[in-house]
Parts: structure tokens; C-alpha cells; sequence
């Protein structure tokens, strides 16, 4: 039966079929095709649309501030806009660069060479750290290939100040130098960010249904530093490397009774907030922790101590000091000052190189090297601070008959201005050495206590309290009183301490350099209880000012001094007896 | 199936879907009022530390003294040589 014979009916059922087995084969293949792009394809598919749809949105981490013992905040950071340009979405790029240019203050040639230069990129930075004024001006371009991202940036309120000690940030937000380096991961927070919706322009819509990663911010620091007796040495410090026309200086100042260093300052300095524009980058080290110097005279109490402790030296004994001219060995040694027979308190008051290196000679090579060891010379105090020197105190197999002389003098050994003060503080305190530091607290990025670094922490005795009692209370108040040190004794305050003056290596090459000259002095005050404890470095004087440390490092220490106690409300003490041992 | 069931059934599915519609909508506004809060919150970080950064700088030992110099007052900054203060001496200068 041919087709055309067919009855209707049978026809039609046929033509039903055909059609309802196309019809399901036809959904059978879409179906398999939807499923084959909903499981194949789907992460290549996702991950197209989501490039095209989606852009990450930083929330960035506030990094921990920083504050000064009495609660003021030194370093912190600020959120400022940085101006970008996408290429991808610039027409004219010339065009774009001649509107640009003066709302960023740039020329527009420039702008256009950094975004050529970059044509495939999604991001062209134009100008960082924008001002609000700038921000808006680029806003009300409304260009869609013209952007603004904001940054962290650290803010130092104090400016020059406390620069030394802080260190600076880079561009990354990471910490560079100082405290900020020492103590980068505490600081340092985690950002968070957040994924939006964005509009074929990249303009955000909305936010997509990820949720958003919250910021960490960093955990904050509390110093030892008071910014005020900062400000006090600073200017003080200033002053004197100003008077004296001075290559730069250190100043320390610490408290004795449990090493907390309340101010440390290096001049020349440089602003942190802008750390490329400092002199050099000799500039911005801290050389109150990083350059080691030959002390000079300031060096001898701690001699000293030894001798008077194990018995080379007492305190009746008289010793010829030679009319201020002496050989040992070969080697001519000078005073200053001629002197004949003086006893111990005469040679630390007058300073004299030959009764000191006498009584250095007597003690002998071994004796000399355990006592620069045991104030801790030659090993790093252990400050909170990166780069710290050790210092340089020989092995013994390379000390020479003539190293107790120049022992004495405050040469043949290194030491930078944070071991002296430390070591000095020892005296101070009773003849306990104690370990410096500079951090306080470490606080929570909610202000919780986290860890506590209030308390002293000592590394050993270094002297009996009797001989370091006799020393601070009697021979060092004389050189302020009597002897070389003078001119530190300034204010309602009585002060003790030692003048050093040494001779300066040249930078570049071995040798003394003729007239280049270290004023040192390192004080204490008040007597009876001494609070604090001033070291004061000035380098490279003009000879024809003045050099020598009674003359240019002491009148500075004494200010400090003076202005410090005032200002911490220490009541000036009445005049009395020296101690006797 | 008379004429009422399918009426309940319609305005069953028109109820169903108004309600469809209506959590979309509320989901959309929620979640635009949450960027929204985001943005503010951020913008809010900001301030502070615009602020912050502020009253650091006004509370700094240098800018406490100018101001103490500039205000001509009595107080003297911490560590500063005590005179005779300003008040005083205008005090004294007086017939």
C-alpha cells in the first residue's frame, strides 16, 4: 500500500510519531549539550564571566600605631588616594593625558608615556599619595578609565623627632628601619577584601554573594621614649653641634634603674615622612646603637671600678703622675694638665692618662679584658633595635704591652654610645648592669595588653655596690664639681659624670685624622638618687671652637639635665657630703 | 474541576509568586544597603584616621609649646625656664 493510499488517520499517526521522535531526540541533544556545559565547560565558563563581572575590592589593614610612654602617638597610619589609569578602557590617550595632567599636577606627556608604556596592563599608577583637593578633581572627571584606590600610609606626627628610633615604612607598608622594622610583624596587619559586581565600564553595582574577608589591623607599641624628654635632648643636642660646627652628635638619655632608654636622638637627622629626602643614607642611621667609637677619657671609671675592686688601686694610695709627661715603653702619654701626686679621686677628677695608665698597667692584660666583658662590652646590649653593633673589644692573643695604657685613655676598644651609657648606668645603679630597652607594652588592635616589657631586667653585677657607690657619689660628683666636667654642672641639680675627648679615625682609611676630634660626656643627676643617666657625643668639632668634651659635650648634657628633671618634677636636691668607701 | 478550584489554584500561584517577587526584591535591597554600610564604614576608618592623625600632631611636645607662646598665657610647657609669665609682667607694667 503506497502512501497516497494510505487512509488519513494512519497518516496522520505517523507523521505524529516521526515529529514526537524528532521532538525528544531534539531535547535529548539539548539536554545533553546543557549538560555538558553545566560540568565540562562550567569552571572555564564561570571563570570567564566572573573576569568580566567581578572585581576584587581591598579593604586594607591599619597598621598598628606606635606611642611614647605617656600615651602620645608618634607613628600611625592615614589613608590617601593613589590615582590610576586603566589602558584597556582609554580611548585617546592623548586626549585623556591633556585632561589629566593638571588636575594631578603632572604633565601630560608624561601621563601619556606611563600609560603607553604599559597598553596591556589593567592598572597604571599616575600619582600616589594624592591630596583630598586632587582626589576630587579627578573624581568630577567622571572618566571610566580614570580611577582612584586608596592606600595606607604612615604618618610620623612628630616629625624629625624620634626619626632615629622609629625607622620609616616603605611603599609596600613594610617596615624599614627601627622600632617599625624590629617589630614589622606585630605591626603589620592582614587586609581584607571583598568581590563587587561590576558594569561593562568596571563600575561597581554591587556586591556579589562571596563574603567578604574582614582586615586584621596590626597590633600597637608603647615605648620607653618620652617625646618630650626626646624633644628636650634633641634640641639641646642641636644646639651644641650648631655652636660647635659639628659634623653631628648622639644623645641618650636613659634611667638607670631599669634601662628603659627615654630618649635617643642622632643629628643630622631626616623626616620619616619623607625618608628619600635625608642628606644621605648615613643620615638615617642610628649611630646611637650602629657606629662604634673609641670613648676616650669617659671610658675610665669603668677601669676604675675594677681597680679599685680587686684591690690595684686604693683610695689613699697617691701615684706620681709625672709632672704630665711620662713614657711607658716607647710610648710618650701627656696630660692636659700636669699634675704630681694625686690619689684616685685626683686622677679621675683631673682626667690624668698616666695615673690611669699606671694603675692600668698594674692590672694587667687578662684583667682588663674580663672587666670590658663584664660591663658587657663587645656583646650587643640586646635593645630592641636591628643593626645593633657589638662593639670591638680584641681577642686577648692580640692586646700588646701597650694596651693598658691605651686602655686607660679609652682606646684600642670600640664601643657605641648605648654600650657606654650602659655601662655607665651600671655604676649609676648600684653596679648592676642592666639590659636597655625601648618597647614598653605590645598592645592588641583593640588596645589589649598583649605582652608586658615593664620591669627591669638584669643581666649581671658588674662592680660591688660599695666601690660603684664611692664611684658615682664621690669621684664622679668631683669631676662635675671640681674637675673637667664643670660646665655640666648647670640648674638646681647636682650631677656626676666624666668628659672624654678622642681622636677620630678617618672614614675612609685607617689612621687618626688631624684634628678631628670625639667630645664625649656621660653624667647622671640628681646625686643622691640618680634618675637619669646623659650620654652626650658630639663628633667632629671645630678645633677652633672648642673640642674637648668638658667644653662642648658637657654644657649639653647639662641642659638635658636640667630641663629633664624639671620636667619629670624631680625636686632639686641640697648640697652634701661626697661618699667615702 | 469547577470553576472555584482553579480560581483558588491561580490566586495560590499569584500568591506564591508575588512572594517570589517580594523576597528578591528585599534581598536585593538588603544587599545594596550592605555595600552601602560597607562603604560608609570604610569611609568612617577613614575620617578616624584623618582625625587621629590630627590630634597626634596637635598633642606633639613642639606644636604644645607654640601654642602656649602664641596664646600668650600663663601655663608654661613642660621643661620651659620659668620667668616671670606673660600676664605677670603685662601685670607689672602697669601705673
Amino acid at each position: 500500500m503506497s502512501f497516497q493510499t494510505m487512509p488519513l488517520d494512519q497518516v496522520q499517526r505517523r507523521s505524529c510519531a516521526v515529529l514526537l521522535v524528532g521532538s525528544i531526540a531534539l531535547l535529548v541533544a539539548l539536554a545533553a549539550r546543557l549538560a555538558y556545559i553545566n560540568t565540562t565547560l562550567r569552571p572555564r565558563l564561570v571563570a570567564i564571566a566572573n573576569r568580566q563581572q567581578q572585581g576584587q575590592s581591598v579593604i586594607p589593614a591599619r597598621r598598628g600605631m606606635i606611642f611614647d610612654a605617656r600615651g602620645r602617638v608618634v607613628a600611625l597610619d592615614r589613608q590617601v588616594p593613589d590615582v590610576f589609569v586603566d589602558p584597556t578602557l582609554v580611548d585617546d590617550v592623548d586626549r585623556l593625558a591633556a585632561k589629566l595632567g593638571p588636575r594631578v599636577n603632572l604633565p601630560a606627556r608624561t601621563i601619556a608615556e606611563r600609560i603607553r608604556r604599559r597598553a596591556d596592563s589593567r592598572f597604571v599608577l599616575i600619582a600616589p599619595g594624592v591630596d583630598a583637593i586632587t582626589a576630587e578633581a579627578v573624581r568630577s572627571m567622571d572618566c571610566a578609565a580614570v580611577g582612584l584606590t586608596e592606600r595606607s600610609r604612615r604618618s610620623y606626627p612628630h616629625g624629625e623627632s624620634l626619626s632615629h628610633v622609629l625607622g620609616w615604612v616603605g611603599r609596600d607598608g613594610q617596615g624599614m628601619e627601627g622600632i617599625e622594622l624590629a617589630y614589622d610583624t606585630h605591626l603589620r596587619g592582614r587586609s581584607g577584601r571583598r568581590t563587587m559586581i561590576r558594569d561593562a565600564r568596571r563600575r561597581a553595582l554591587g556586591r556579589s554573594g562571596q563574603l567578604p574577608v574582614s582586615p586584621v589591623d596590626g597590633g600597637h607599641l608603647v615605648l620607653t621614649i618620652d617625646a618630650e624628654i626626646q624633644l628636650i635632648a634633641e634640641e639641646a643636642l642641636a644646639t651644641g653641634v650648631r655652636r660647635f660646627e659639628a659634623e653631628g652628635g648622639s644623645a641618650i638619655v636613659m634611667s638607670p634603674k631599669d634601662g628603659s632608654v627615654l630618649a635617643m636622638v642622632c643629628v643630622p637627622t631626616f623626616d620619616p615622612n619623607e625618608p628619600v629626602t635625608a642628606e644621605s643614607a648615613a643620615a638615617r642611621r642610628n649611630r646611637a646603637v650602629t657606629d662604634p667609637v673609641e670613648p676616650g677619657s669617659s671610658f675610665k671609671p669603668i677601669i676604675a671600678c675594677r681597680a679599685l675592686e680587686d684591690g690595684f688601686v686604693s683610695t689613699t694610695e697617691r701615684i706620681d703622675c709625672h709632672m704630665g709627661s711620662h713614657r711607658f715603653g716607647r710610648r710618650l702619654v701627656k696630660d692636659t694638665s700636669p699634675q704630681g701626686l694625686l690619689d684616685i679621686r685626683g686622677i679621675i677628677t683631673r682626667s690624668s692618662n698616666i695615673g690611669m695608665g699606671l694603675i692600668a698597667e698594674r692590672m694587667g692584660n687578662e684583667v682588663l679584658h674580663d672587666t670590658l666583658r663584664r660591663f658587657g662590652l663587645g656583646d650587643r646590649t640586646g635593645i630592641d633595635c636591628p643593626g645593633e653593633s657589638s662593639g670591638v673589644v680584641y681577642p686577648l692573643h692580640r692586646w700588646t704591652s701597650y694596651s693598658p695604657t691605651s686602655l686607660a685613655m679609652g682606646y684600642e676598644v670600640l664601643v657605641t654610645p648605648l654600650q657606654l651609657i650602659n655601662a655607665f648606668a651600671a655604676i649609676v645603679n648600684d653596679g648592676i648592669l642592666m639590659r636597655p630597652r625601648l618597647v614598653r607594652e605590645l598592645l592588641g588592635p583593640r588596645g589589649e595588653v598583649i605582652r608586658s616589657l615593664d620591669g627591669p631586667q638584669i643581666v649581671r653585677r658588674v662592680v660591688s655596690s660599695q666601690v660603684a657607690r664611692y664611684m658615682a657619689q664621690d669621684l664622679l660628683v668631683s669631676v662635675v664639681e671640681n674637675g673637667s666636667g664643670r660646665r655640666a654642672n648647670t640648674g638646681p641639680y647636682r650631677a656626676l659624670g666624666k668628659t672624654g675627648t678622642a681622636k677620630l679615625v678617618y672614614d675612609d682609611r685607617g689612621g687618626y685624622e688631624p684634628g678631628s676630634y670625639l667630645s664625649v660626656f656621660v653624667g647622671a643627676a640628681p646625686v643622691a638618687d640618680p634618675q637619669i643617666v646623659v650620654l652626650v657625643m658630639v663628633r667632629r668639632p671645630n678645633p677652633r671652637i672648642g673640642y674637648y668634651g668638658a667644653a662642648v659635650a658637657a654644657p649639653v648634657v647639662g641642659e638635658i639635665i636640667k630641663q629633664t628633671l624639671a620636667y619629670l618634677e624631680v625636686p632639686p636636691e641640697a648640697k652634701s657630703g661626697l661618699a667615702s668607701l | 474541576m469547577n470553576v472555584g478550584r482553579v480560581g483558588f489554584v491561580i490566586a495560590a500561584l499569584t500568591a506564591i509568586a508575588l512572594a517570589v517577587v517580594h523576597l528578591r526584591t528585599e534581598r536585593t535591597r538588603c544587599a545594596a544597603r550592605t555595600v552601602t554600610l560597607e562603604s560608609e564604614w570604610i569611609q568612617l576608618r577613614r575620617e578616624l584616621w584623618v582625625l587621629q592623625t590630627r590630634t597626634a600632631r596637635l598633642r606633639t611636645p613642639q606644636r604644645l609649646r607654640d601654642r602656649v607662646v602664641s596664646l600668650t598665657t600663663d601655663l608654661v610647657a613642660p621643661a620651659a625656664e620659668i620667668e616671670s609669665p606673660p600676664a605677670a609682667r603685662l601685670a607689672s607694667d602697669r601705673p
